[in-house]
């Protein structure tokens, strides 16, 4: 009698211990959905990394072929629309002053508000611009051969071409493949190919050339 | 091996395969990301603050903008809110401040509050015993210590009782801290009194950013065991809110002869933070808290114990029963941009039982705060506001012997104040004049003026210089005031005279209402500067020369027939005077992309007729931050103590470690070491005033895990 009873307790020990175990394993192995892991704390400077997606806003320009109907003339200028912050837009006036792109000079000009319907070849869309405001922007202009490019979290599954993000103190983007099939607009593979640059999309292993 | 045994090994040894598998991978990633990057004889990256070489850099090869790094000059940018009662920065600040950052706390390992002090310049923290310390800045310490003003939230924590910290009962949960802001020098006059050498302000994160679940715990030698637990939510779209709640358990100092100074408290609270409209947001905090802590005191009795030398007083094992609670709503309602107003009012209860001592002290506090802020003309900053505290306490001593007394053993108190201060800009981002002064109206010495004036240079966005001169009070307590403190007896002289038996004759430390506050007058200049990416360094010097320091003068005999014993009085007085001085450089390198090395050096003269050198006059601390891999973290922290020849403590050099594993996104593994160079040592001795021994600050270790989700 005595036996079996130790037996039992041995079992149940056994059973538990297994319990607790597979509890803790559990608990180290999960992982948080989309929990951050106390990040190391980089500050950014936000003039820096304003200069930095200019100049990629920049590249861009170099970078991308539109459809031929998209230019008037082979000397028509290049519009880059900014809807929200103005610093932005100040930046690249900047930047418009002192280069071109594709044998094309820059026009910068501001974006009221989602409905504007100024002639742009590429939209930049600022982080402090509210999400319902860009999303009614991304549907006015998809499909189109507008280049969108945006700095906000999750833009580009919404619909962006180009989304810029952080990470650690270094300014990435994220490209919609499909998307930029869709408006017909062929980016360069010297983007694709970048260490930055995230390529979202059905075959987003396949490089768009 | 039992059966049992060998499935917890199995457990074990698949756990730590899977976790080393993940790591492995993870750190393999990692090697190719850095792999990618060119070889050596690539050109340095681009700076990003030049638009024009970003610009180069692109039309030369567009690859070479991924190498570009966006950091910011931290040292400069670090926000600070307190000198100025608003959001400013580092770098814009004319004051004497260093800010302890969450990511500070978290990597040293530290797990109160008074040790996460060490790491700032100027601040001295020496531990008593394992539930005291004697925290002060720029000399004047002891376990009382008065002339600083600490402040959790915006509620102030210093008691009234005698100007200085419980620090037994102030607690928070150091994962959800945002950042402690220690102002060196009278730094805040628009705080009122008792700011007089110093501010410390801790503040915690807006339940907006602890959104999510964590829980901690572990244990060690001294450590004998801790857990926390946090939950933050979402009440609306605009209001968010967290609960929370802590308890540890911890074991004694070390004393040849034994010591009895084991601490544990529990303590829960819970934040609400509402968005109320485009301009308003509202605050709701409280916490509640109920712990024990021990200690090994030398009780002076009143009549005599024993008929065997020492007759008058015992030692006795005290017990403190602590509990408190407190609840603050603050309100903040933005006019435009650059104009606000906030609205502030809380209410703080605590409860100290000595349990040996039979006295029990409660008190409460009411607190009203206003300020606003704004523009005038352009060129002119103005913040001004008033405030109204009223603090209540009781003594309650059924035993009519304790050595301890106030007279009245209960008091209200008002205070009244209101300040004002310009910020005057008088050359656009280059020179800014601020004055500001704080009027007070106390119950104890009437009127009072704290006036300052600053003068702030910044020549560009990466320096700046400062020079300040302030007056600062430090008003009155009940022990000032009320006190009635008697010590063991000196001597012994025949009762009645000239022949009767000998009659003990104890000194009396009596209060005095008439009593002045205490004053200094600061003298300060800074400079501080980012000069690369890398490296950035911060200089304070001052001068504080002081006036009205606390005194005891004797007063007359006194004698009581029915003990019988006699009384030498000393009645407190303001009478001391003195100049102390001294410089703080702290610097800060980051070495490498993963190690950063950071010191401060703390330098301090005192010339002061009162004070027996309680203060040390050099001190250093050095920190390595170190990240292994991508999942490793390794911190080795130095400190050195010279000697405090008024307590008979000797010069000490000690260090501290934490090693830390991250083997997923949401679970933490530590270990920390602390006082690894010596088994023991002393860091202050005990006051003479109740009695308390003090007891050596051991070597320890202690781990544990943390859960983020």
């Amino acid at each position: 009698m005595e036996l079996s009873i130790q037996r039992e307790d041995q079992r149940n020990r056994r059973d538990w211990m297994r319990g607790v175990g597979a509890a803790v394993l559990g608990t180290l192995l999960a992982r948080g959905a989309g929990a951050a892991r106390r990040a190391r704390q980089v500050v950014v400077d936000p003039q820096q990394a304003m200069n930095l997606k200019s100049v990629y806003v920049y590249s861009f320009c170099r970078f991308v072929a539109w459809p031929a109907a998209a230019f008037d003339r082979p000397d028509a200028p290049l519009v880059i629309g900014v809807f929200g912050d103005d610093k932005m837009r100040d930046t690249l006036a900047e930047i418009a002053a002192r280069r071109q792109a594709q044998g094309r000079s820059l026009e910068i000009k501001k974006l009221a508000s989602p409905d504007d319907g100024t002639p742009c070849h590429l939209v930049m869309i600022t982080a402090d611009v509210a999400a319902d405001k860009r999303q009614a922007m991304l549907k006015r202009l998809k499909g189109t051969a507008v280049l969108i490019v945006t700095e906000a979290t999750g833009a580009g599954q919404e619909g962006a071409h180009v989304n810029f993000f952080l990470e650690n103190a270094t300014v990435k983007f994220e490209i919609n493949v499909p998307a930029a099939q869709a408006s017909q607009l062929r980016i360069d593979p010297q983007l694709t190919a970048l260490k930055v640059a995230k390529l979202l999309g059905a075959d987003a292993a396949a490089r768009v050339n | 091996m039992g059966a049992a045994t060998r499935t917890m090994l199995a457990w074990i040894t698949a756990a730590a395969m899977l976790v080393s598998r993940l790591c492995g991978g993870a750190v393999a990633q990692d090697a190719l990301l850095d792999a990618e990057a060119p070889a050596s004889t690539a050109p340095a990256a681009p700076n990003a603050s030049d638009l024009e070489s970003l610009l180069d850099a692109a039309d030369q090869d567009v690859s070479q903008l991924s190498r570009v790094s966006v950091g910011q000059a931290p040292a400069l940018e670090t926000e600070v809110s307190t000198v100025t009662r608003q959001e400013s920065t580092v770098g814009k600040t004319p004051a004497a401040v260093f800010v302890i950052t969450n990511e500070m706390i978290q990597r040293s390992g530290v797990r109160n509050i008074p040790d996460a002090l060490r790491m700032a310049p100027g601040v001295e923290v020496a531990r008593v015993d394992a539930n005291k310390w004697a925290i002060s800045i720029r000399g004047f310490n002891n376990q009382f210590a008065n002339k600083l003003l600490v402040q959790i939230d915006g509620r102030t924590v210093y008691t009234p009782t005698f100007g200085g910290v419980f620090w037994d009962v102030q607690d928070v949960l150091l994962e959800d801290v945002d950042r402690i802001e220690v102002i060196r020098g009278p730094g805040a006059t628009v705080w009122g009194a008792n700011a007089v050498n110093g501010v410390i302000n801790i503040l915690t994160k807006s339940s907006r950013e602890t959104q999510g679940m964590f829980g901690e715990a572990g244990g060690g030698t001294e450590e004998r065991a801790y857990g926390s637990l946090r939950y933050g939510g979402r009440i609306s779209r605009d209001a968010t809110y967290r609960i929370w709640g802590k308890w540890f358990d911890r074991d004694q100092g070390f004393d040849p002869a034994g010591a009895a100074d084991d601490w544990r408290s529990g303590r829960g609270g819970y934040r609400v933070d509402w968005d109320a409209s485009c301009c308003d947001l509202v605050t709701v905090q409280g916490d509640a808290y109920r712990g024990s802590a021990g200690g090994r005191n030398a009780y002076t009795s009143l009549a005599p114990l024993s008929p065997a030398p020492p007759f008058f007083f015992r030692d006795v094992d005290e017990r403190t029963d602590l509990a408190g609670f407190n609840n603050l709503l603050r309100w903040t309602h933005e006019l435009g941009e650059d104009s606000d107003w906030t609205a502030q009012t809380y209410y703080d209860r605590t409860e100290r039982t000595l349990n040996e001592l039979m006295l029990r002290e409660n008190r409460d506090t009411v607190d009203f705060d206003f300020q606003h802020r704004f523009r005038l003309a352009e060129i002119h900053g103005i913040i001004w506001g008033f405030g109204y505290r009223n603090t209540r306490d009781q003594f309650i001593n059924p035993a009519d012997l304790t050595p301890i007394g106030f007279l009245p053993p209960s008091r209200a108190d008002d205070l009244f104040s209101y300040f004002v201060q310009d910020e005057i800009t008088l050359r656009d981002e280059f020179l800014f004049l601020t004055g500001g002064a704080k009027f007070q109206h106390n119950d104890y010495t009437g009127f009072e003026l704290q006036p300052t004036v600053r003068l702030l240079c910044t020549p560009t966005d990466r320096q700046s210089i400062w020079a300040a001169v302030s007056r600062a009070v430090r008003t009155p307590t009940r022990t000032d005031d009320d006190v009635s403190l008697t010590l063991s007896p000196a001597a012994f002289a025949p009762f009645p005279p000239p022949a009767g038996p000998l009659a003990p004759v104890f000194p009396r430390i009596l209060g005095n209402r008439d009593v002045d506050s205490e004053e200094v007058v600061a003298y300060e200049i800074g400079m501080r500067a980012q000069m690369t990416e890398r490296f950035s360094w911060d200089l304070a010097l001052f001068l504080n020369d002081y006036r009205s320091l606390r005194t005891a003068v004797p007063g007359p005999l006194t004698v009581d027939p029915t003990v019988p014993a006699y009384y030498a009085n000393q009645i407190i007085a303001g009478t001391g005077t003195g100049i102390t001085y001294g410089f703080e450089p702290a610097l800060n390198y980051r070495a490498t992309d993963r190690w950063t090395l950071s010191g401060a050096y703390t330098f301090l003269r005192m010339d002061v007729d009162v004070d027996t050198e309680n203060s040390p006059r050099n001190r250093v601390y050095v920190q390595s931050s170190h990240d292994l891999g991508n999942d490793w973290e390794f911190d080795l922290m130095g400190r050195y103590v010279d000697n405090v020849p008024g307590q008979g403590v000797p010069a000490y050099l000690m260090m501290d470690a934490r090693l830390a594993w991250y083997p997923t996104d949401v679970c933490e593994l530590y270990v920390v070491g602390r006082n690894l160079l010596d088994s023991a040592h002393p860091e202050f001795s005990g006051n003479p005033f109740l009695g308390t021994m003090a007891t050596e600050v051991q070597r320890e270790v202690y781990g544990g895990f943390a859960l983020r989700y």
